[in-house]
Order: C-alpha cells, then sequence, then structure tokens
C-alpha cells in the first residue's frame, strides 16, 4: 500500500477508557510493541544503507531491549500491555515504514523514526518519570530508555545535518512529505492518548505540546528557519487537536 | 481579477470590520497611540462596504463571531495589549497576508488587505514596545498572557468549520493552516519577549484541546 493509499480512517476514536487500570494497559501497549516497530524501523534503515548497518543494528537492539523491559516492568505491576490497540494505532505507522524502505528512501525513515516517533516517545517518558514510582521498577527503565533515545536523535539530526548541509529547501521538501502522513499517523496517536496520559496523572496537553516543540526544534537543528518550522508541524497538528476537542474520528 | 468585492469577500470585510472596530474602540479608549491613521482608514473603508450584519448572521459564523468580540472586549491596558495587540493584530495579519496574494479576489480586497496589513504591523510593533514597559517580560508575561488571552484563543476553536466551509476553497485560508501561520509568527515574538517557547505551545495546546 502506498502512502497515498493509506486509510485516513483506520479506527475510530477510543471511548475513553473506563479506569486507570485500562488507560495503563493501552500506554504501555503503545510503548511495548512501538518499540518493537521502532527496532524493525533500524533494521529496514540499515539494510538501505550499508555504510550505517552496525549502528542501525545497535540501534534496533537498544529499541528491542527498551520493549523488553517495558513487558517486565508491566508484568511486575500487573499491567497487561494492550496489543489489539497498539495494533490499531501502529498499522498505519508500519504501511509509511514499508512504503518508505520499498522506495529506498533512508532520509524519510530517518525523519519518520528519528525524529517524529522519537519526538513522541522523548514527549511521554519524559514526564513519565514524574510519575513513575507509582509503577514500581519502572522509573529505572524509563530512564534508561530515555537517555537511549535522546541518543538515537542526537545521531539522527547529525546524519540529517550532515546530508542536507547547504539543502535546507530540499530537506524541508522531504520534511514536508513525510510530515504530512507521519504527523497524522504519529501526531493522531498522541491525540488519542491524551486522555489515558491524564488519567495516570501527566498532562495530555503539555505531552502533546512537548511533542510538537521537541519535532519543530529538531527542524530547526537540521536547518528550517523557526517560523517555516513552527508552521509546518503546528499547521499538521491542529486539524488533529480540533477533532480531538470535538470528539471526531482522528485516524 | 475583478474590481469590485463579491458575496464572500464582503462577507469576509463585516469580520474584519467587526474585529477592527472593537480593536481601534479599545485603543482609543486605554492605549490611544495605537489608533493610528493607518488602522482608522482601513476599518472606516471595511465598515463602509460592509456595514451590516445580515449575511454574517446568516452564515455559520455569525455566532462564534459574537462570542469572539465578547472575549476580546478586555478590561484594561494589559488585556487590550495582549489580546489585540498580541493575538488579533497578528490573526489579522495574516488573513490581509493571505488576502492580499490571493490572485482571485477583487482588486479592490486585495488593496484593502495591503492596507490592513501594514497596519497590523505598525500596531504590533509599537504594541510590542508598550508591553515591555508596561507588562514586563518573562514568566510574569506569560502568566498575564494566559490570564487575557485564553478566552480569545478557546473560542478561535468555534470559528473553523465555518472558516473552512466558507472560505477554505475561496480564499486558500483554512483554519488549521491560519492557526499554524499565526503560532508560527505568536511563538517567536513571544520567545523575543523572554517567554518559554515550550511552555507556551504546551499551554496552547492545551487551551486548543479544550483541557
Amino acid at each position: 500500500m502506498s502512502i497515498a493509499d493509506a486509510p485516513a480512517t483506520t479506527s475510530c476514536t477510543p471511548t475513553p477508557p473506563a479506569d486507570k487500570q485500562q488507560a495503563i494497559n493501552r500506554l504501555m501497549g503503545l510503548a511495548v510493541f512501538g518499540e518493537m516497530v521502532a527496532a524493525r524501523t533500524y533494521s529496514l534503515m540499515g539494510q538501505l544503507k550499508p555504510e550505517f548497518a552496525g549502528l542501525m543494528r545497535k540501534f534496533a537492539s537498544m529499541e528491542g531491549q527498551h520493549a523488553s523491559w517495558f513487558r517486565d516492568a508491566s508484568k511486575a505491576n500487573g499491567i497487561e500491555p494492550d496489543k489489539e490497540f497498539a495494533d490499531h494505532e501502529l498499522d498505519y505507522l508500519i504501511d509509511q515504514v514499508n512504503d518508505h524502505h520499498a522506495a529506498g528512501d533512508f532520509d524519510a525513515l530517518a525523519v519518520v523514526q528519528g525524529f517524529i516517533v522519537e519526538s513522541m516517545a522523548i514527549a511521554i517518558y519524559e514526564p513519565f518519570l514524574t510519575v513513575a514510582d507509582q509503577y514500581p521498577g519502572a522509573k529505572e527503565v524509563f530512564q534508561k530508555a530515555l537517555e537511549e533515545e535522546l541518543y538515537h536523535v542526537d545521531w539522527v539530526t547529525r546524519y540529517l545535518r550532515l546530508r542536507f548541509f547547504d539543502g535546507e529547501d530540499e530537506f524541508l521538501t522531504l520534511a514536508g512529505r513525510v510530515n504530512v502522513a507521519g504527523i497524522d499517523c504519529i501526531g493522531g496517536s498522541m491525540m488519542k492518548i491524551a486522555d489515558y496520559l491524564s488519567m495516570i496523572g501527566l498532562s495530555g496537553a503539555d505531552c502533546a505540546g512537548c511533542m510538537m516543540d521537541g519535532y519543530t526544534g529538531l527542524l530547526e537543528r537540521v536547518g528550517v528557519e523557526q517560523k517555516k518550522a513552527a508552521k509546518n508541524v503546528v499547521g499538521l497538528f491542529m486539524p488533529l487537536i480540533h477533532k480531538y476537542r470535538h470528539g471526531m474520528k482522528i485516524k | 481579477m475583478p474590481e469590485a468585492p463579491d458575496r464572500d469577500e464582503l462577507l469576509m470585510w463585516r469580520i474584519l470590520g467587526k474585529l477592527e472596530a472593537l480593536a481601534l474602540r479599545k485603543y482609543e479608549s486605554v492605549l490611544p497611540q495605537l489608533a493610528t491613521p493607518e488602522k482608522k482608514a482601513v476599518v472606516g473603508q471595511l465598515l463602509a462596504k460592509a456595514p451590516d450584519d445580515a449575511e454574517l448572521e446568516a452564515s455559520p459564523l455569525g455566532e462564534p463571531i459574537r462570542e469572539l468580540l465578547a472575549a476580546a472586549d478586555g478590561p484594561d491596558r494589559t488585556a487590550t495589549l495582549i489580546i489585540q495587540g498580541m493575538v488579533l493584530e497578528r490573526l489579522g495579519q495574516i488573513i490581509y497576508k493571505a488576502l492580499s496574494a490571493h490572485q482571485t479576489v477583487s482588486h479592490t480586497t486585495r488593496s484593502l488587505a495591503s492596507a490592513g496589513w501594514a497596519a497590523c504591523s505598525s500596531v504590533i510593533e509599537m504594541a510590542t514596545q508598550q508591553i515591555k514597559t508596561q507588562v514586563g517580560e518573562g514568566d510574569g508575561l506569560f502568566v498575564a498572557f494566559c490570564t487575557a488571552a485564553d478566552g480569545v484563543l478557546k473560542r478561535l476553536d468555534g470559528l473553523g468549520d465555518g472558516v473552512d466551509r466558507l472560505f477554505g476553497q475561496k480564499f486558500g485560508l483554512t483554519f488549521s493552516e491560519v492557526i499554524g501561520d499565526f503560532t508560527a509568527e505568536l511563538l517567536p515574538a513571544c520567545v523575543a519577549l523572554g517567554i518559554s517557547r515550550r511552555k507556551l505551545v504546551c499551554h496552547l495546546a492545551g487551551v486548543f484541546m479544550g483541557m
């Protein structure tokens, strides 16, 4: 399936969870299975650029380790990661990753995984540390995972800066192309879990804001002018926010 | 390019006229230096060409515009500086810019939009200086911004569907794009006034999400 054909409506906005347990089950489902998708994406990236194969394998292994840690922490706290919910959220992302891989587009994968997906993970893991003590053992693994996600983002930022050195317009075109589906997908998931985040003591709005600001900042670091970066990210988030506010179908 | 504005353009004129007239009234009452001759000229032209509410009230934007105007009628200098000088002038600037560059709108509308954009730009510059001296910068300004502007920002959401339906195709003005442009303009301006961008983005996300 091409990105253009990707279903804009693969699932409905879920009914807010009945209780905190369901919220954490769904959030942890997205964390565990999202990390597994991230591992696969880095692995596919390694296939496209042999010169980075070793590093991408290392990143993939780290992401796989995160999934394993999160699964263990879930088990220790009576949390059942909700695979069905995660599958609904991740199918659209997997389609995008497959399309970019089939097109041999390493740079698009770098933006989707290294910037958009990682921005979402960072925007959630970081504040989660402040409430993680209610789930013994979770704080340590999320802290470690956060550090490693930042490490991945650091490499991707350096790669993209060099790749598009003196080519800011070309990078803006790439980001614009990837963002349409990428933000619809990942930003859509952020909107769909906003209420679950609030239910476990975080602010869904703060997480969404941190993701927007974090991703905007990354585009700037590669060379996109501040206003263009903000417009590009916020402009794509706004329809999702509007749908969230009005209880409309998100993706 | 047609010479005279059509019905959709006149509806836009009426909306802009009502918002600009409120801004001018607020400036005249508490910040007379912002009631510039350019602003007065734009308001006069808007109200003369689109003098009544009949079309607006019959449209899906009638009620949301009434609510926005009520929320924007801040009581004092600080509220006026923030609501009008920081928020609504920027929103107007973006709409004027889009209209002035649109190939299919009338010559009259494009010309008015250019004048409107210039008037907004000069008020924004003066308001920014005034904000620095009167309200301050940094966290203090952030608190004042939230207190004054949240009611207006919350009501912008109510315009979304109507704007998309009435002006999306016609003027290439979709709500998401306007808010995206608005936020992109607002963020660096606030950062220059010492407000943390991360804090502001999180706050705006909360306001627009209705949280």
